[in-house]
């Protein structure tokens, strides 16, 4: 794995460094930086992963509540540890849900994707994979989401997350063949 | 006379193709829990795709057959997955989520077993005038139970 950490990133850390000083020194409108920065690409992770433009949000925001209260004890990157607090809570939600015997289908996929546009915009396609992705298990549907509509690379998932390249590879080619097996019928 | 040919590849292609397809309307038909693993990839995927779908292989690679096919739909899936790359957060969540986090200036908690101790002359006289004391009684105790 490349353990070197590219310079832009330690630019983005030192910055975030220096935003987290601020609030905890007092200087609460601060935080809003940080929200402004990371809100976009944790509400794409959680709407990918829960499907409800709703519990999308109020995940982001019971994170960033979660972030502030907690934002003395970060040590590391801001971002990566942002991240875990917004994937715990997709995954959390979704085991809930699935204890609860609730249709994930049924009750919270969203006839709308946010806005009336991406209504226009939606596709056949994307309503079944969504569909697909929705009877994946948690984290497999996580690995698939990172990869393939988040476009990251393996070694920065396995930074996010905390785990090996070759667990995530592992979990990213299961995802893919279970949602090949599930779509192949209708679109290969 | 006529035989049943059971080594037919196309006749036994089409029970099993059957029996997939059935197995896979059972497998979407359900929820998986957490730990499970899907069971709808009997027949896999193609190294050769999940190579080209990583970046490791170029798309000649997944130009012939089968490949080529399913090469296609992970093309369209591809290109769905990124339209989906460019949503943004709705308008007013950041002004949610800044009036719902707390007025006060977060604390780190620390444990107690973590937090600085300061032994200062007092606490030190204490604690030995303690120790001593809890000695002593000890001691006691122990002379009376063997009398």
């Amino acid at each position: 794995m490349n353990t070197t950490v590219p310079v832009e990133s330690l630019d983005q850390d030192s910055t975030d460094q220096a935003i987290i000083q601020r609030v905890l020194a007092g200087e609460r409108d601060a935080f809003r930086l940080l929200i402004t920065k990371y809100s976009d690409p944790l509400y794409r992770h959680a709407l990918c992963m829960t499907g409800s433009p709703d519990v999308a949000e109020d995940i982001l925001q019971l994170s960033f509540i979660k972030a502030y209260q907690h934002l003395a004890e970060v040590r590391g990157r801001f971002d990566a540890w942002v991240f875990r607090i917004v994937a715990n809570g997709c995954k959390d939600w979704l085991k809930n849900i699935r204890r609860s015997h609730l249709s994930y289908e049924e009750d919270d996929q969203p006839s709308t994707y946010a806005t009336p546009e991406e209504d226009l915009d939606r596709t056949e396609l994307r309503t079944d994979l969504e569909r697909a992705l929705g009877t994946l298990p948690a984290s497999l549907r996580e690995a698939f989401v990172m990869k393939h509509v988040e476009g990251r690379s393996y070694e920065e998932m396995a930074d996010l997350l905390g785990t090996t390249v070759g667990a995530l590879k592992m979990r990213v080619h299961r995802a893919r063949e279970a949602l090949q097996a599930l779509l192949e019928e209708k679109y290969a | 006379m006529m035989f049943d040919d059971l080594h037919n590849p196309d006749h036994r292609r089409s029970s099993e193709s059957e029996r997939r397809r059935g197995a896979r309307f059972d497998d979407q038909s359900r929820v998986l829990s957490d730990r499970e693993v899907p069971l709808g990839q009997r027949d896999g995927m193609a190294p050769a795709l999940h190579g080209w779908l990583d970046g490791e292989l170029p798309e000649a690679a997944v130009r012939k057959g089968d490949l080529a096919r399913h090469a296609e739909m992970w093309r369209r899936i591809n290109r769905e997955a990124s339209q989906l790359r460019h949503l943004r957060t709705p308008n007013g969540v950041e002004d949610r989520i800044m009036a719902a986090v707390p007025q006060t200036v977060p604390q780190a908690i620390t444990p107690w077993y973590q937090r600085e101790f300061v032994v200062t002359p007092a606490v030190a006289v204490s604690a030995g005038t303690v120790l001593v004391a809890v000695g002593a009684s000890l001691a006691t105790l122990v002379v009376t139970l063997v009398r």
